[in-house]
């Protein structure tokens, strides 16, 4: 069941475009891993689905109704933690939530059982009438969650939420996200690929402002550990169109060129291992073989080849 | 309109969470009794016109220092974007802030009540007069706060809506003074002192309420809260991919007619 659909979503400012025609889909009870570089788009596209900002050009559905046709209707459905999870410091932890609850909607019993609710599943109840201003970092993401699910919405966006924590404070809130991800539809941003790997169960990787891979978590990594590079430095005839045609090879790089030596790299399937393959075609093709020399590729790999570069 | 209660009650709340509202307060009240005894004493008249005639001018300094954190912090820390993702409309969002900061200045002019009050005991003091500078002056402050607001929402900078706020009320007050409307054509002297905040608030001083001057602060205030709305969202300075000199342009700046209404 698709829960939000992108549509061809484009965003410029001023000339700069944070975001270049992203499409993709949400299904109900993913939990989605917002993959990019710093300036790669992801707040932006976020800021979109929250209506913070309005696309340029192309659509955002959530559950097939477009966000400007019932604008209230989807952000009652929403739950949203803006990067650095802005706060009002000067208030109580307990008039914040209030506040909140207050702008939802909420009244009586309904409020007194979502706030008792949201701050259970954070875990705040011991700073509930403390200062927001007052609290550690850990505490303050707390509270910012507990406002993300007060309303018990169907969809929570989160902005790097575990932004700026110490690695104790960074598990917890994972353990926290993954709890909250068991009966509800997350979409979470990140520069941090363990997070991803440990939370998420579908990747979205976001580069200049457009989705460089999209798939299950396993499925990109598996893909990214199954594939591996295999330099080659050889010498003889038709070294490059021989390798080339090589079963199993998928792409083939030429590196230099040097008093009749051939350095390549290949990208080829991890099995079956491509190096016996090529070591009987030397044979055959009576090259002198330097090096050959194979390298695996990991989920971070995957993400610097993705996002460095053009 | 329960959104907006709700915006204006914390709104209002903030600004007494902070020692600078009760400074503020104090200062007011202090500053208006003083210029009040000042000329009590001086010529023997009970009369509150003098302390009113110069509200304006109190208020040129008063208004724009409660209004400036009004949208500016919130633009500043990104609150704005946590309310603006609860089911609140932009329109809802600024009358709460209006409505917060107005009855925080309305508290302030309440606060000078005892003056009046005091004397009443003391002298033969027309009452209807008295409400009716009061009415005014609290139409005033409607009118201004809504200036306030409008430049608090144009920067994230409080400092820079300061300025804002007291440069654009200064310019409302003074074009109605007389050596600057003596000096141009009688067409375009009449109109830019019905621009003036100071030249409907004589009559209000003196205690006569025109419609005329009741009906240009309400829509001054309002139509200045209401342009103070986003033309499109801000752009946020952390997203490398966003300059963030848009952010202050994306706010509308439109100056509402204020003398539109004011024809009546």
């Amino acid at each position: 069941m698709t829960l939000l659909t992108l549509h061809d979503v484009s965003k410029r400012f001023d000339g700069v475009t944070a975001v270049d025609g992203v499409t993709f889909q949400v299904d109900r009870g993913e939990v989605v891993g917002f993959l990019g570089p710093n300036g790669a788009g992801k707040s932006t596209t976020m800021r979109l689905i929250t209506q913070y900002y309005e696309p340029d050009t192309g659509e955002i559905r959530l559950d097939g109704t477009p966000l400007e046709e019932r604008s209230h209707e989807a952000k009652r459905r929403i739950g949203y933690l803006p990067e650095n999870n802005p706060l009002y410091g000067d208030m109580l932890v307990a008039e914040y939530l209030e506040f909140i609850a207050r702008l939802r909607d909420l009244h009586g019993s309904s409020r007194r059982d979502a706030l008792d609710e949201a701050v259970d599943r954070t875990g705040i109840g011991d700073v509930f009438y403390r200062p927001i201003g007052d609290l550690s970092k850990g505490y303050r993401q707390r509270v910012g969650l507990a406002q993300a699910i007060l309303h018990r919405p169907d969809l929570l966006v989160l902005d790097e939420p575990t932004e700026g924590l110490d690695p104790n404070q960074r598990v917890e809130i994972r353990r926290l996200i993954g709890q909250l991800g068991k009966d509800r539809t997350v979409m979470l941003s990140t520069h941090v690929l363990s997070e991803v790997q440990h939370t998420c169960s579908r990747l979205l990787i976001i580069h200049h402002g457009r989705i460089a891979a999209d798939g299950p978590v396993e499925l990109l990594t598996q893909q990214a550990e199954g594939a591996v590079v295999v330099t080659v430095e050889a010498a003889g005839e038709h070294v490059e169109s021989t390798a080339a045609a090589l079963p199993g090879v998928r792409e083939i790089t030429l590196v230099e060129r040097r008093e009749g030596r051939l350095r390549l790299t290949l990208a080829a399937d991890g099995t079956p291992d491509v190096r016996p393959v090529l070591f009987e075609a030397a044979k055959s093709h009576g090259w002198t073989l330097y090096e050959l020399h194979l390298e695996t590729r990991s989920l971070e790999d995957l993400f610097r080849q993705l996002t460095s570069g053009a | 309109m329960k959104t907006v209660w709700t915006i204006a009650r914390r709104e209002l709340r903030s600004l007494f969470d902070h020692p600078t509202g009760y400074i503020l307060l104090v200062v007011f009240v202090v500053v208006t009794d003083f210029l009040f005894f000042r000329q009590a004493y001086l010529t023997n008249v009970a009369s509150l016109r003098p302390m009113l005639q110069l509200l304006p001018w109190i208020f040129l300094f008063f208004v724009p220092a409660v209004t400036m954190r009004a949208l500016s912090e919130d633009l500043r820390s990104g609150t704005l974007e946590v309310v603006l993702a609860q089911p609140v409309s932009e329109l809802e969002l600024v009358g709460g802030k209006f409505l917060g900061q107005l009855l925080f200045v309305w508290i302030a002019l309440l606060l000078t009540l005892p003056v009046a009050f005091g004397l009443s005991f003391g002298a033969d003091l027309q009452v209807g007069v008295m409400v009716a500078q009061y009415v005014g002056a609290l139409l005033l402050g409607a009118g201004l706060t809504g200036v306030g607001l409008w430049a608090s929402s144009i920067t994230p900078n409080q400092i820079t809506a300061f300025i804002a706020g007291v440069s654009v009320m200064f310019g409302l007050i003074l074009v109605g003074v007389d050596p600057i409307v003596a000096g141009l054509p009688v067409l375009v002297s009449n109109a830019v002192a019905s621009l003036s905040v100071l030249r409907h608030f004589e009559n209000i001083a003196r205690g006569v309420i025109d419609l005329r001057d009741a009906l240009y602060f309400l829509p001054t205030g309002r139509s200045w809260a209401a342009s103070s709305r986003r033309s499109g969202p801000p752009v946020d300075a952390s997203d490398s991919a966003s300059p963030s000199s848009s952010r202050s342009s994306s706010w509308s700046t439109c100056s509402a007619g204020t003398s539109a209404d004011d024809s009546t």
